[in-house]
């Protein structure tokens, strides 16, 4: 040993300066690695560039699965996996390990993070394609054009009034000369670069160690939505990452060094907050709350948890002390969390009452208010339907009245395969596991931090939420909560996990390995959960025929009626058609239950209602899609596979269906592309209702 | 220690380039876009960082984190205010806030500066040994391949190609025209038969059309004259390997 250590100097060092950060949990770490070690210094970088080009390689390979994906070549699926894994396996070994120094770590993080979301861009390299990534390219070309905020929406109406990530995408779009496509992507790259950023330092602040702070960075980069849906040009993928910056700056104000800087904090914290409640309604709201939970985290400790947890320990000393099993389990407990607990926590007290956020809660919750009383009120409008069904799917669900959700089984009838199955069940699993080791560490060293607190109620709250995955109405509530929680999950699995690596000597190599495959099944068993199976490599959208590309069918009609019908044209269409004309066909194009154009193109009649919403909202033009898939707004933007044959095996609607608008006598079908109608029903809003 | 007015300094002068830049070379995508980005997303945040943390009292990345995070919050919170003036929302408006808030910043940092006692900092140490570079450059490549891949249209396999047919009024004044258009986006040069109705009467027919992947063909067609009541007219085309099968229908009805 001592040998070994002798030929690295660089780890000693490294060790060192990870016992002195533990011991210095404040930004001072970096100064302790920058002046105690000149020779880590020297190769400050480490293993970086070598990890940087491992993980090149398999970006590589997830590019070529992509690619024979849009090929139709059914084996990419497992190109893409290994591809992926070649990707985490190096940044996890090299941040889960002890040598590397902070500006390593912090470089990993970051390339780590730009990476996974260049394997987003790889997926979808020609246009946005992701559910609400259209919706929110219109918000931000009706800033382009008009100049001004709050263009309404016709498909989702709430965007609009949180316009923080189109004004970004706008002002690049304005100033470079960038499409919007070109600064969507740069806007969600910087904001990449952010929550990468500002996670490590966040968790840095709170361990106190780079080493533990590299690899909850890394987890948090496991959770299910982080690889696709948060990598979208979307409001909540810009408000995350600020988000995260306003609790690394709260936490930083605690411990700032003076009241300069303290002041400092406040104003950036407070400037921050305004910018996540312009930019997304949930996201806001989490905030404030987590902010609230921060301020009472104390108080919580103080006067329920650890007296609770001392009345049971010495109510088994003086009252069942008999019963073997309870003073087995009790004696458990006592070790668990530990003597230095009773005896420091009356001393941390005074601490406690002077930390908390309780001011920046308040001011969140002011300007929370503020912003949905003067620009955004629709927003209960849009939420509380979603909630109102989650909470009353769980109570049903409780009560026997429905079915629970039958899990790794999409809407379509997919069934995931066995081993997707157990990669999504493991992924769950090893984080439970992690948890108790994690919490110990919290409840032993970070005790009287009142965000560790509330970072480790995060996490316990994410398994709590793991149940509306069995609700048919709150399973997407349930998932799109966890890149919020996972804020907590992974700062308190990643303690756990760095305590597993540094097992006993005679366990650790098999430990590491087992800590290594069990990053990457968290990792696999997250994409799986996050995103629909038939879309985790790209689709075709775009192909080369000789010199030609040529798009898909929606695609390329929403370009012919922007070319021959000209922009701002009103229309009723299925969801993926409308959100392509409303971005590339420059229409007013609705979609959905209001106006109601999802049953009229559900329907083999015309009755009276519908040609009232024909009239009351001027409906000027109707695209009708005959595929079933285009209902789906990520799924129907694409070419339909021919399974080998010599036409699209995609499933249809009823002829009657799709043909209803041909036996109006005052519609005229302008535009035919085989799957894509395009009827002319201005005239028929003059007409009553035919069957 | 005395880096700090210099760097504020340049960042005015960047910020000043840049937005002469941007208005003066409104054509040239690369130019603007480098000058772009720093005023966007840098310079503004770094100018009111270092107004809050005089003396470079921040780690370097905790400077990076606030300037690059504080930028896109002006840049948000600007956007709004924008929303609010005669101006809006465009170029001229955003180098005017952007530069703005960058020399207060400066200033309001620069003033700061004189009052607040020094604090030592971190040193600036980024250097590579060249295996680094080396190792780091190469990473760069197989990154630019992964992406010159994945953006480069491949030729179509397992799907179907199609072809457009549409029907329009040649123009608004003038109902006696149409105007018939044919896009064929099939993956194989393909032979069609066109065939213009008007009230089921063929009016006109083209026997033979033959167009490549990516090919438009385009017709106006004068109706007979007659207003006395509306008109039918359907455009219907045949693909020459399935001749008897319409492969496309559009139909106008034109009004009198």
């Amino acid at each position: 040993m001592q040998k070994r250590s002798q030929s690295h100097p660089t780890r000693n060092a490294a060790l060192a300066v990870e016992v002195a950060s533990i011991l210095n949990p404040t930004y001072e770490t970096a100064q302790v690695h920058d002046q105690i070690i000149p020779t880590v210094r020297a190769t400050g970088w480490g293993w970086l560039p070598a990890v940087s080009l491992v993980g090149a390689c398999g970006l590589l390979l997830v590019a070529v699965a992509n690619a024979l994906s849009r090929s139709g070549v059914g084996w990419a699926e497992l190109l893409f996996w290994v591809g992926l894994l070649t990707l985490v396996a190096p940044f996890t070994i090299r941040l889960a390990s002890a040598e590397a120094i902070r500006r390593e770590r912090i470089g990993l993080v970051v390339l780590f993070g730009l990476m996974l979301y260049l394997i987003k861009i790889i997926h979808s390299p020609f246009g946005f394609t992701f559910a609400d990534e259209l919706v929110h390219t219109y918000n931000a070309l009706g800033i382009l054009q008009t100049g001004h905020l709050f263009r309404p929406n016709p498909i989702l109406d709430v965007t609009p009034l949180y316009p923080g990530l189109e004004i970004a995408a706008a002002a690049i779009a304005s100033l470079s000369g960038l499409n919007a496509f070109g600064a969507g992507l740069l806007i969600i790259g910087i904001a990449r670069l952010i929550l990468a950023l500002a996670l490590f330092l966040l968790y840095e602040q709170v361990s106190g160690s780079p080493r533990a702070a590299g690899f909850a960075t890394m987890l948090y980069m496991a959770n299910p939505n982080f690889l696709y849906f948060n990598a979208q040009f979307s409001y909540e993928s810009l408000a995350l990452p600020l988000l995260t910056l306003v609790l690394f700056a709260a936490s930083r104000r605690e411990t700032a060094i003076n009241q300069v800087h303290r002041f400092g904090f406040t104003l950036a914290t407070l400037f921050l907050i305004v910018a996540v409640v312009m930019t997304h309604h949930m996201s806001s709201y989490l905030l404030t709350l987590f902010l609230l939970g921060w301020t009472l985290a104390p108080a919580l400790m103080r006067r329920v948890i650890l007296p609770f947890t001392r009345k049971m320990i010495s109510w088994n000393a003086d009252q069942v002390a008999s019963r073997q099993v309870f003073h087995y389990f009790a004696k458990r407990l006592r070790r668990f969390v530990g003597a230095w607990t009773w005896t420091n926590l009356d001393e941390n007290v005074d601490t406690y009452a002077r930390q908390g956020p309780g001011g920046l809660a308040v001011f969140a919750l002011v300007a929370v208010a503020a912003w949905f009383i003067l620009i955004a009120s629709p927003t209960i409008s849009y939420l509380s339907p979603v909630l109102t069904r989650a909470i009353v799917s769980i109570f049903h669900m409780i009560a026997g009245e429905e079915a629970a959700r039958r899990l790794f089984q999409s809407n379509s009838g997919y069934v995931a395969p066995i081993w997707e199955r157990m990669a999504g069940l493991g992924s769950v699993l090893f984080c439970l596991l992690g948890l108790p080791v994690g919490l110990r560490i919290v409840w032993r060293r970070h005790i009287n931090k009142a965000i560790a607190l509330t970072m480790a109620g995060a996490a316990v709250t994410y398994f709590g939420i793991l149940g509306l995955r069995f609700s048919q109405a709150a399973w997407e509530t349930g998932n799109r909560a966890s890149e919020f929680l996972y804020i907590g999950l992974a700062f308190v699995v990643a303690l756990g996990g760095i305590r597993l690596w540094q097992a006993r000597r005679r366990m650790s190599r098999p430990m590491r390995m087992i800590v290594t495959a069990s990053i990457g099944i968290i990792f696999i068993g997250g994409v799986i959960a996050g995103w629909p199976p038939q879309l985790r490599l790209s689709q075709p959208y775009r192909v080369a025929v000789g010199d030609h590309f040529i798009d898909s069918q929606g695609l390329a009609a929403a370009q012919w009626s922007r070319v021959h019908l000209g922009d701002g044209n009103i229309m009723g269409a299925d969801i993926s058609n409308a959100e392509l004309m409303l971005v590339h066909g420059g229409q007013h194009a609705y979609a959905g239950k209001w106006p109601d154009t999802e049953d009229i193109l559900a329907t083999a009649d015309m009755p009276e209602w519908q040609i009232q919403i024909l009239q009351r909202w001027q409906i000027q033009y109707f695209v009708v899609d005959r595929r079933l898939i285009s209902q789906n707004n990520m799924a129907g933007l694409y070419f339909d596979w021919t399974g080998g044959g010599p036409v699209s095996s995609t499933k249809l609607h009823p002829a009657d269906i799709y043909e209803k608008f041909d036996k109006q006598p005052n519609a005229s079908r302008i535009f035919d592309s085989g799957n894509i109608a395009i009827y002319d029903v201005s005239e028929l809003r003059n007409v009553t209702a035919t069957r | 220690m005395s880096r700090q007015p210099g760097n504020l300094v340049a960042a005015i002068v960047i910020a000043a380039i840049s937005g002469a830049i941007i208005l003066l070379v409104p054509s040239t995508l690369v130019v603007r876009l480098v000058a772009a980005l720093p005023l966007l997303f840098l310079l503004p945040g770094y100018a009111i960082t270092s107004a809050l943390f005089p003396k470079r009292s921040l780690g370097i990345p905790e400077q990076l984190l606030f300037s690059v995070g504080i930028s896109i919050a002006v840049v948000i919170v600007g956007g709004f205010a924008l929303h609010w003036t005669p101006w809006g929302l465009q170029a001229g408006s955003w180098v005017a806030l952007l530069f703005s808030v960058t020399l207060v910043a400066s200033l309001v940092a620069d003033t700061r500066w004189q009052r607040t006692a020094p604090i030592s900092g971190m040193p600036l140490n980024f250097a590579l040994d060249s295996r680094q570079g080396l190792l780091l450059g190469l990473a760069a490549l197989v990154i630019t391949a992964a992406i010159v891949l994945a953006r480069t249209p491949l030729p179509p396999q397992a799907i179907q190609g199609y072809t457009q047919l549409w029907i329009l009024p040649a123009s608004d004044k003038d109902p006696g025209a149409v105007r018939v258009g044919i896009s064929s986006m099939e993956f194989t040069p393909t032979e069609y038969r066109l065939q213009i109705m008007v009230d089921d009467q063929v009016l006109q027919e083209w026997p033979t059309l033959q167009l490549g992947p990516g090919e438009d063909w385009e017709t106006s067609v004068l109706l007979p004259k007659n207003s006395s009541h509306t008109r039918i007219v359907k455009a219907l085309l045949y693909r020459q390997d399935d001749p008897s099968v319409v492969y496309r229908r559009v139909l106008l009805r034109q009004g009198n």
